[in-house]
């Protein structure tokens, strides 16, 4: 479309006039990947799993609802998308939790947020009821008893079934520090969840 | 401490990651399961984190895509403005500044070029009085050359903000 410019506008630098502004738009526009649609489709299947891993590593839902908004903007903001057509959707999931994951950091970085041990967990400590199976029921106390990271990693592991260079680069640590720390974390989570599935027979 | 883990953790988590445990895996594989204390822990946690995965899954509160779309183009525009006005407004800064120096220096050329200050201002009444014509006198022309390169140096300034803004 050919926009009609005032003749007071071509007095203007072009910045001023506009131009610059609409330039840099048609430029964002070819580096998105994404349209209206394609994003829609993207968002339905994955805004879910990503809001469950932020609320659950963060036991806070109220902190995963703001998260989640702001990771999906500066996932639409960022200047290189993965190109869903080469790298395909999961290229894309990925980038998208590790914004999640450095908004988390972000968070417990910042002084006046709360540390997360300290936060209480009530939100996924009593949680699915009378029918819940024991091994959800214990997860969320035992999830509290570990340190962020481990919670990070564990969630990507075992509900995400990330391999160790996928958590590796979505939480920022090496792949080798990975698979140390993952094994620590499954070691500690597993005697918790035993010890918790044990007191609650 | 074994980092590598069992040998056929790999075969275990793809069943885990199916849904086919327990139901659709062989006995072998349970009984190995049983007497292996790395994958026993990988179903207990497996398990844990896949029944609390849908859980919160069905549990998400999360906005339309339309809103957030919205919302990420306001970002882009905004975000574009930034980038459009802060090269504007060093062009300025620089502008001034330059303006600023030239002014200085055209100020200490001047007082060098007056041998007596007090002098000069003791005569400068006379010169605005209105004898123009003497204005290329020794003592006009003194007072009104900085003026008319000051003139032109912020005509230069304005020319330099309007073509730096046309580049940023």
């Amino acid at each position: 479309m050919i926009k009609r410019r005032m003749p007071w506008e071509n007095a203007l630098p072009t910045p001023l006039a506009g131009v610059a502004l609409d330039a840099h738009a048609d430029s964002l526009a070819k580096v998105s990947p994404f349209d209206d649609d394609a994003f829609a489709g993207f968002y339905e299947r994955s805004a879910r799993p990503l809001w469950a891993y932020l609320a659950r590593v963060s036991a806070n839902p109220a902190l995963a609802d703001d998260l989640v908004q702001e990771a999906y903007l500066r996932f639409l903001t960022a200047d290189r998308l993965p190109d869903l057509a080469a790298e395909g959707a999961l290229a894309a999931r990925r980038y998208l939790f590790r914004i999640g994951s450095n908004l988390l950091r972000d968070h417990w970085r910042r002084p006046q947020a709360e540390p997360l041990e300290d936060a209480p967990d009530a939100a996924f400590a009593q949680e699915g009821g009378a029918d819940a199976s024991n091994s959800r029921m214990t997860l969320g106390p035992a999830l509290s008893q570990l340190r962020p990271r481990d919670r990070q990693i564990l969630w990507l592991a075992y509900a995400e079934g990330y391999s160790h260079r996928e958590i590796a680069a979505a939480t920022g640590l090496a792949s080798a520090s990975v698979r140390l720390l993952l094994f620590r974390a499954r070691r500690r989570m597993a005697r918790l969840l035993g010890a918790n599935e044990r007191s609650d027979a | 401490m074994n980092l590598e883990g069992c040998a056929r953790e790999s075969e275990l988590k793809q069943t885990l990651a199916s849904g086919q445990w327990p139901q659709a895996v062989s006995d072998e594989l349970r009984a190995h399961v049983r007497g292996c204390r790395n994958c026993r822990e990988q179903v207990l946690l497996a398990t844990a984190f896949l029944e609390a995965r849908s859980a919160s899954i069905s549990a998400a509160r999360v906005g339309t895509p339309g809103l957030v779309w919205w919302r990420a183009q306001l970002r882009r525009r905004t975000q574009a403005v930034e980038r459009v006005v802060k090269p504007l407004l060093g062009a300025q800064i620089f502008a001034f500044a330059v303006m600023l120096v030239a002014a200085l220096g055209f100020a200490g050329v001047y007082l060098r070029w007056q041998e007596d200050l007090l002098s000069w201002l003791q005569g400068l009444p006379q010169a605005v009085a209105g004898r123009f014509s003497d204005l290329s006198s020794a003592g006009g022309a003194g007072w009104l050359l900085p003026l008319v390169l000051l003139s032109v140096l912020a005509l230069f300034g304005g020319a330099v903000v309007y073509f730096s803004s046309e580049r940023g």
